[in-house]
């Protein structure tokens, strides 16, 4: 393998993984972290 | 420093940044209480309804049932402590927002969803979004709890439920102390709350040998339901497998849930039922007018049906529940 394929076949590699983390981050969009209802604060406000 | 108190259920607990509630998935972070697990399922099947038990809601029918990481209580004798007694970095989630549990519901021709497994107490806020959204698309809610939430939240999520199957695990505060590491007062009055509100009850009791199996211990839980709720609220009772930190003791013997089964019918409860138990007659739904077996059960699987709307095909008695 060349020096420029190799490079081809990195650049790739790291665009898939890119992509794939884009996609994931997509699917996961909107859950997870949700304030949460019924807490209060020390400084008195409700959440 | 911001320090928060999570109102939602009766620890109160009080956490300074970087801190997470007892529950393992509620956290201040940078002064607010945020849900970790919203739309984070640990969990998610078709099961039979009858399997939450709820048997007296559509039976037979298919049950979306959901699940996230975590729970407010600590039960020496969890079934499902894998994921109850996790943190959220630890149990296997898939992304499943409300929608999607709505779509997948009306996908394999469930009825209704359930909230399960661990504690919906505890995954709140996925719990509301997504039990509004199922009632709006003509779902079904069904919550299946231990009951230890505070009146403020449990008020505002009733709307949304219609059925619920509560664990009313024992009838003391040391029982709760010593299995639990929760109370009984905020159960109970879980339990009336839900009842006021137009949510159909269920309750289950699981009989713990040398725990919670004494006929005063099931005298005092029969009496207070039938004082309290009403001769035609569901009780189950179910058989205790070895499990989690009970391991040391025996499963239940068949006679005493037999007893307990027994016990109640003659207390003058109309729906008493022995779970975790196929082929016990306590399987099944007995007309409280005339006594014929209503609906025929072996575990979770009907094999057959006498009831024509919701009333005894042989003497007309009418069945509390949601038939159609």
């Amino acid at each position: 393998m060349t020096r420029r394929e190799f490079l081809k076949t990195l650049l790739t590699c790291l665009a898939g993984l890119f992509l794939a983390r884009f996609l994931w981050l997509s699917k996961s969009a909107g859950t997870g972290l949700r304030e949460a209802l019924f807490y209060h604060s020390d400084d008195g406000l409700a959440g | 420093m911001r320090t928060v108190t999570c109102d939602l259920c009766p620890r109160h607990c009080r956490l300074k940044e970087g801190e997470r509630g007892d529950c393992r998935v509620r956290a201040n972070i940078d002064g607010k209480l945020y849900s970790l697990v919203y739309g984070k399922a640990c969990a998610a099947h078709v099961d039979p309804i009858e399997k939450k038990p709820v048997f007296h809601v559509l039976p037979g029918s298919s049950s979306f049932s959901i699940a996230t990481a975590g729970c407010n209580l600590h039960c020496l004798y969890c079934q499902n402590w894998q994921i109850s007694q996790r943190p959220p970095e630890e149990t296997p989630n898939i992304d499943l927002p409300p929608a999607s549990v709505v779509e997948n519901a009306r996908r394999y021709d469930c009825r209704s969803i359930a909230y399960t497994y661990t504690d919906p107490i505890v995954f709140y806020e996925y719990t509301l979004d997504t039990s509004r959204l199922a009632k709006d698309q003509g779902l079904l809610n069904i919550l299946v709890t231990a009951g230890y939430i505070e009146q403020e939240p449990l008020k505002a999520l009733c709307p949304f439920i219609t059925a619920a199957n509560v664990d009313l695990k024992g009838m003391s505060d040391d029982f709760y102390r010593r299995m639990s590491q929760g109370t009984l007062t905020p159960v109970l009055e879980a339990i009336l709350t839900m009842k006021r509100m137009g949510v159909h009850v269920e309750i289950t009791n699981l009989l713990v040998p040398t725990w919670n199996d004494t006929d005063k211990d099931i005298l005092a839980l029969i009496r207070w339901i039938k004082e309290h709720c009403g001769s035609d609220t569901p009780l189950h009772f179910s058989r205790f497998w070895p499990t989690h930190e009970l391991q040391n003791l025996p499963p239940t013997p068949e006679e005493t849930l037999t007893h307990a089964w027994e016990l109640a019918r003659a207390e003058g409860l109309s729906f008493v039922y022995a779970g975790n138990m196929p082929g016990h007659p306590g399987n099944n739904t007995f007309c409280p007018g005339c006594g014929k077996i209503l609906i025929r059960r072996r575990g979770y699987q009907i094999l057959s049906s006498n009831l024509a709307e919701g009333t005894c095909d042989a003497c007309g008695s009418r069945i509390p529940g949601i038939w159609k």
